[in-house]
């Protein structure tokens, strides 16, 4: 459906087209992500439809920037307490100056620590809007400023044994009242083809602003067609190995979660529906997508889309 | 205190509490959220609650005489139940039936959502003196002992809408068994 450019605050339309500008960069370097972008005329015009990679322009409702005192305050990050309001209302323990970032494991020739100062300088800060879909149902629209997987993957030389990336956050309970609710660090992954995908990205920032302690700060992953579980925040180590990781969710229940978690609105979580979604900071609710709107991006990566295993 | 004074300074001291709970929702980043299920908890608690005065007055017999407010406890309980019921169909779905009934059908814990209010609701109806005499008081008290279908309906309601359970639908269920065990025990 094309979006009044009336109905998109200021803000977001901003956001959006500095986003479809960060791509456009990106995609002479990743011509995966062919279907991404708007041309140059589009982005000038005010009132043309924006389009938002693959299938999310077909959303029944504009695609508007959640606010970010809203992004800000209404999270899940169990370190942190378990109410959704507990990680932005407690103390500010995490140190996230000076931080480092471990990329190894048996799948990279060049492995690395590399400060987060030292991964900005390296590498191009992108803008991109995407949608964040969580799998108790709810959805935001998050303006992330970051850098592509892709990028720091390359540069730590992968070699024939990387088959997954596991990604692991700070394990620390002076920084992090509730550091054990897992009994361990906590543990996502993802196959290291969703990992070079141009769409993931390694976020270090929301609305050009750096990532507060309860968004996962100073640097998260974000893969926009999977569950929001997936995006690991505060990440210390990256390790690219050949067997596939055992993330924490699926550890803790594995009847409810998996490991590839995609999102479809056709294979309920066993205990409600994943049809619908509510859109945290306005009423009523709104379609889920299959791979929440960028199934055309990203649908060539699981061959076969009865396969429950791919979407929880 | 007179019981019938006692009864308007609860029902005013309710109101006031129910008043705050809405104001602070509406600060909170999903407000739709966090009315729809404020409302629900407060149900809950209060048909929990509503539940205790058996228990109570046999423990402390100088309670008894409070036994009259169980009636405003259980109202106000299905008056919140209402609430949520109420977000959930405008603020939530905004009347979209179609998605409502997809969502429904899906959702086990919806369902026992819907049936908890509707058994509530000859509760509601059936409150009064008048009602007690017109039924004969036996199957008045039969009738408002669906309370102990309704509430373990409505915390599994709660439990199963959780991505992991909280303690708190847990304390309300052990509160409950417990209560549930000594009604078996005793007083009949």
């Amino acid at each position: 459906m094309p979006v009044k450019s009336s109905d998109i605050t200021p803000q977001a339309l901003f956001m959006q087209r500095r986003r479809m500008l960060g791509l456009g960069l990106a995609s002479l370097s990743l011509p995966l992500a062919s279907g991404l972008f708007a041309d140059e005329e589009e982005l000038l015009d005010p009132d043309a439809p924006l389009s938002l990679g693959g299938q999310a322009v077909a959303v029944n409702k504009p695609i508007t920037a959640t606010r970010l005192d809203i992004i800000n305050s209404y999270n899940n990050y169990y370190e942190f307490g378990f109410g959704k309001e507990d990680p932005s209302q407690a103390p500010k323990t995490l140190i996230t100056s000076p931080w480092s970032v471990t990329v190894g494991g048996v799948g990279v020739d060049n492995p690395g620590i590399y400060d987060i100062a030292d991964l900005h300088a390296e590498h191009d800060i992108e803008n991109r809007l995407y949608r964040f879909r969580c799998v108790e149902a709810w959805s935001m629209v998050v303006p992330w400023n970051g850098i592509p997987l892709a990028a720091i993957i390359k540069a730590a030389k992968p070699n024939s044994k990387a088959k997954y990336v596991r990604f692991e956050t700070l394990y620390d309970d002076k920084q992090m009242p509730n550091a054990n609710w897992a009994g361990g660090p906590y543990i996502e992954g993802l196959t290291i083809a969703e990992a070079v995908h141009p769409l993931t990205l390694m976020a270090t920032g929301i609305y050009d602003e750096p990532l507060q302690q309860q968004t996962g700060a100073p640097i998260r992953l974000v893969v926009p067609w999977k569950y929001g579980f997936k995006y690991a925040k505060s990440i210390v180590r990256i390790d690219l190995v050949e067997e596939m990781p055992r993330n924490t969710w699926w550890r803790q229940n594995p009847q409810e979660y998996g490991f590839y978690a995609n999102v479809n609105p056709k294979f309920n979580h066993p205990r409600w529906s994943q049809a619908s979604e509510r859109v945290v900071g306005s009423f009523g609710r709104q379609k889920t997508l299959i791979f929440n709107g960028y199934a055309d991006d990203v649908a060539y990566l699981y061959p076969d889309l009865s396969d429950r295993r791919y979407f929880y | 205190m007179q019981i019938k004074r006692l009864a308007r300074l609860f029902n005013v001291l309710l109101l006031v509490f129910v008043v705050w709970q809405f104001e602070l929702s509406l600060k909170a980043p999903d407000t739709v959220t966090e009315l729809r299920d404020m409302s629900g908890r407060m149900a809950s608690y209060l048909l929990l609650l509503s539940l205790l005065f058996t228990p109570a007055s046999h423990l402390w017999p100088s309670l008894r005489v409070y036994v009259p407010l169980r009636r405003y406890v259980g109202l106000w309980a299905f008056t919140m139940a209402l609430v949520h019921l109420l977000v959930w169909v405008s603020l939530e779905f905004n009347f979209d039936w179609l998605l409502m009934w997809q969502e429904t059908t899906d959702n086990l814990f919806i369902w026992m959502g819907l049936i908890a209010l509707l058994l509530l609701l000859p509760m509601a109806l059936t409150s009064n003196r008048k009602s007690s005499g017109r039924l004969g008081y036996r199957r008045w008290q039969a009738l408002h002992s669906l309370t102990y279908v309704a509430l373990p309906l409505a915390l599994g309601h709660y439990l199963m809408a959780q991505k992991v359970a909280t303690g708190e639908p847990v304390v309300l269920l052990v509160v409950l068994v417990l209560v549930m065990i000594w009604r078996f025990k005793h007083a009949r």
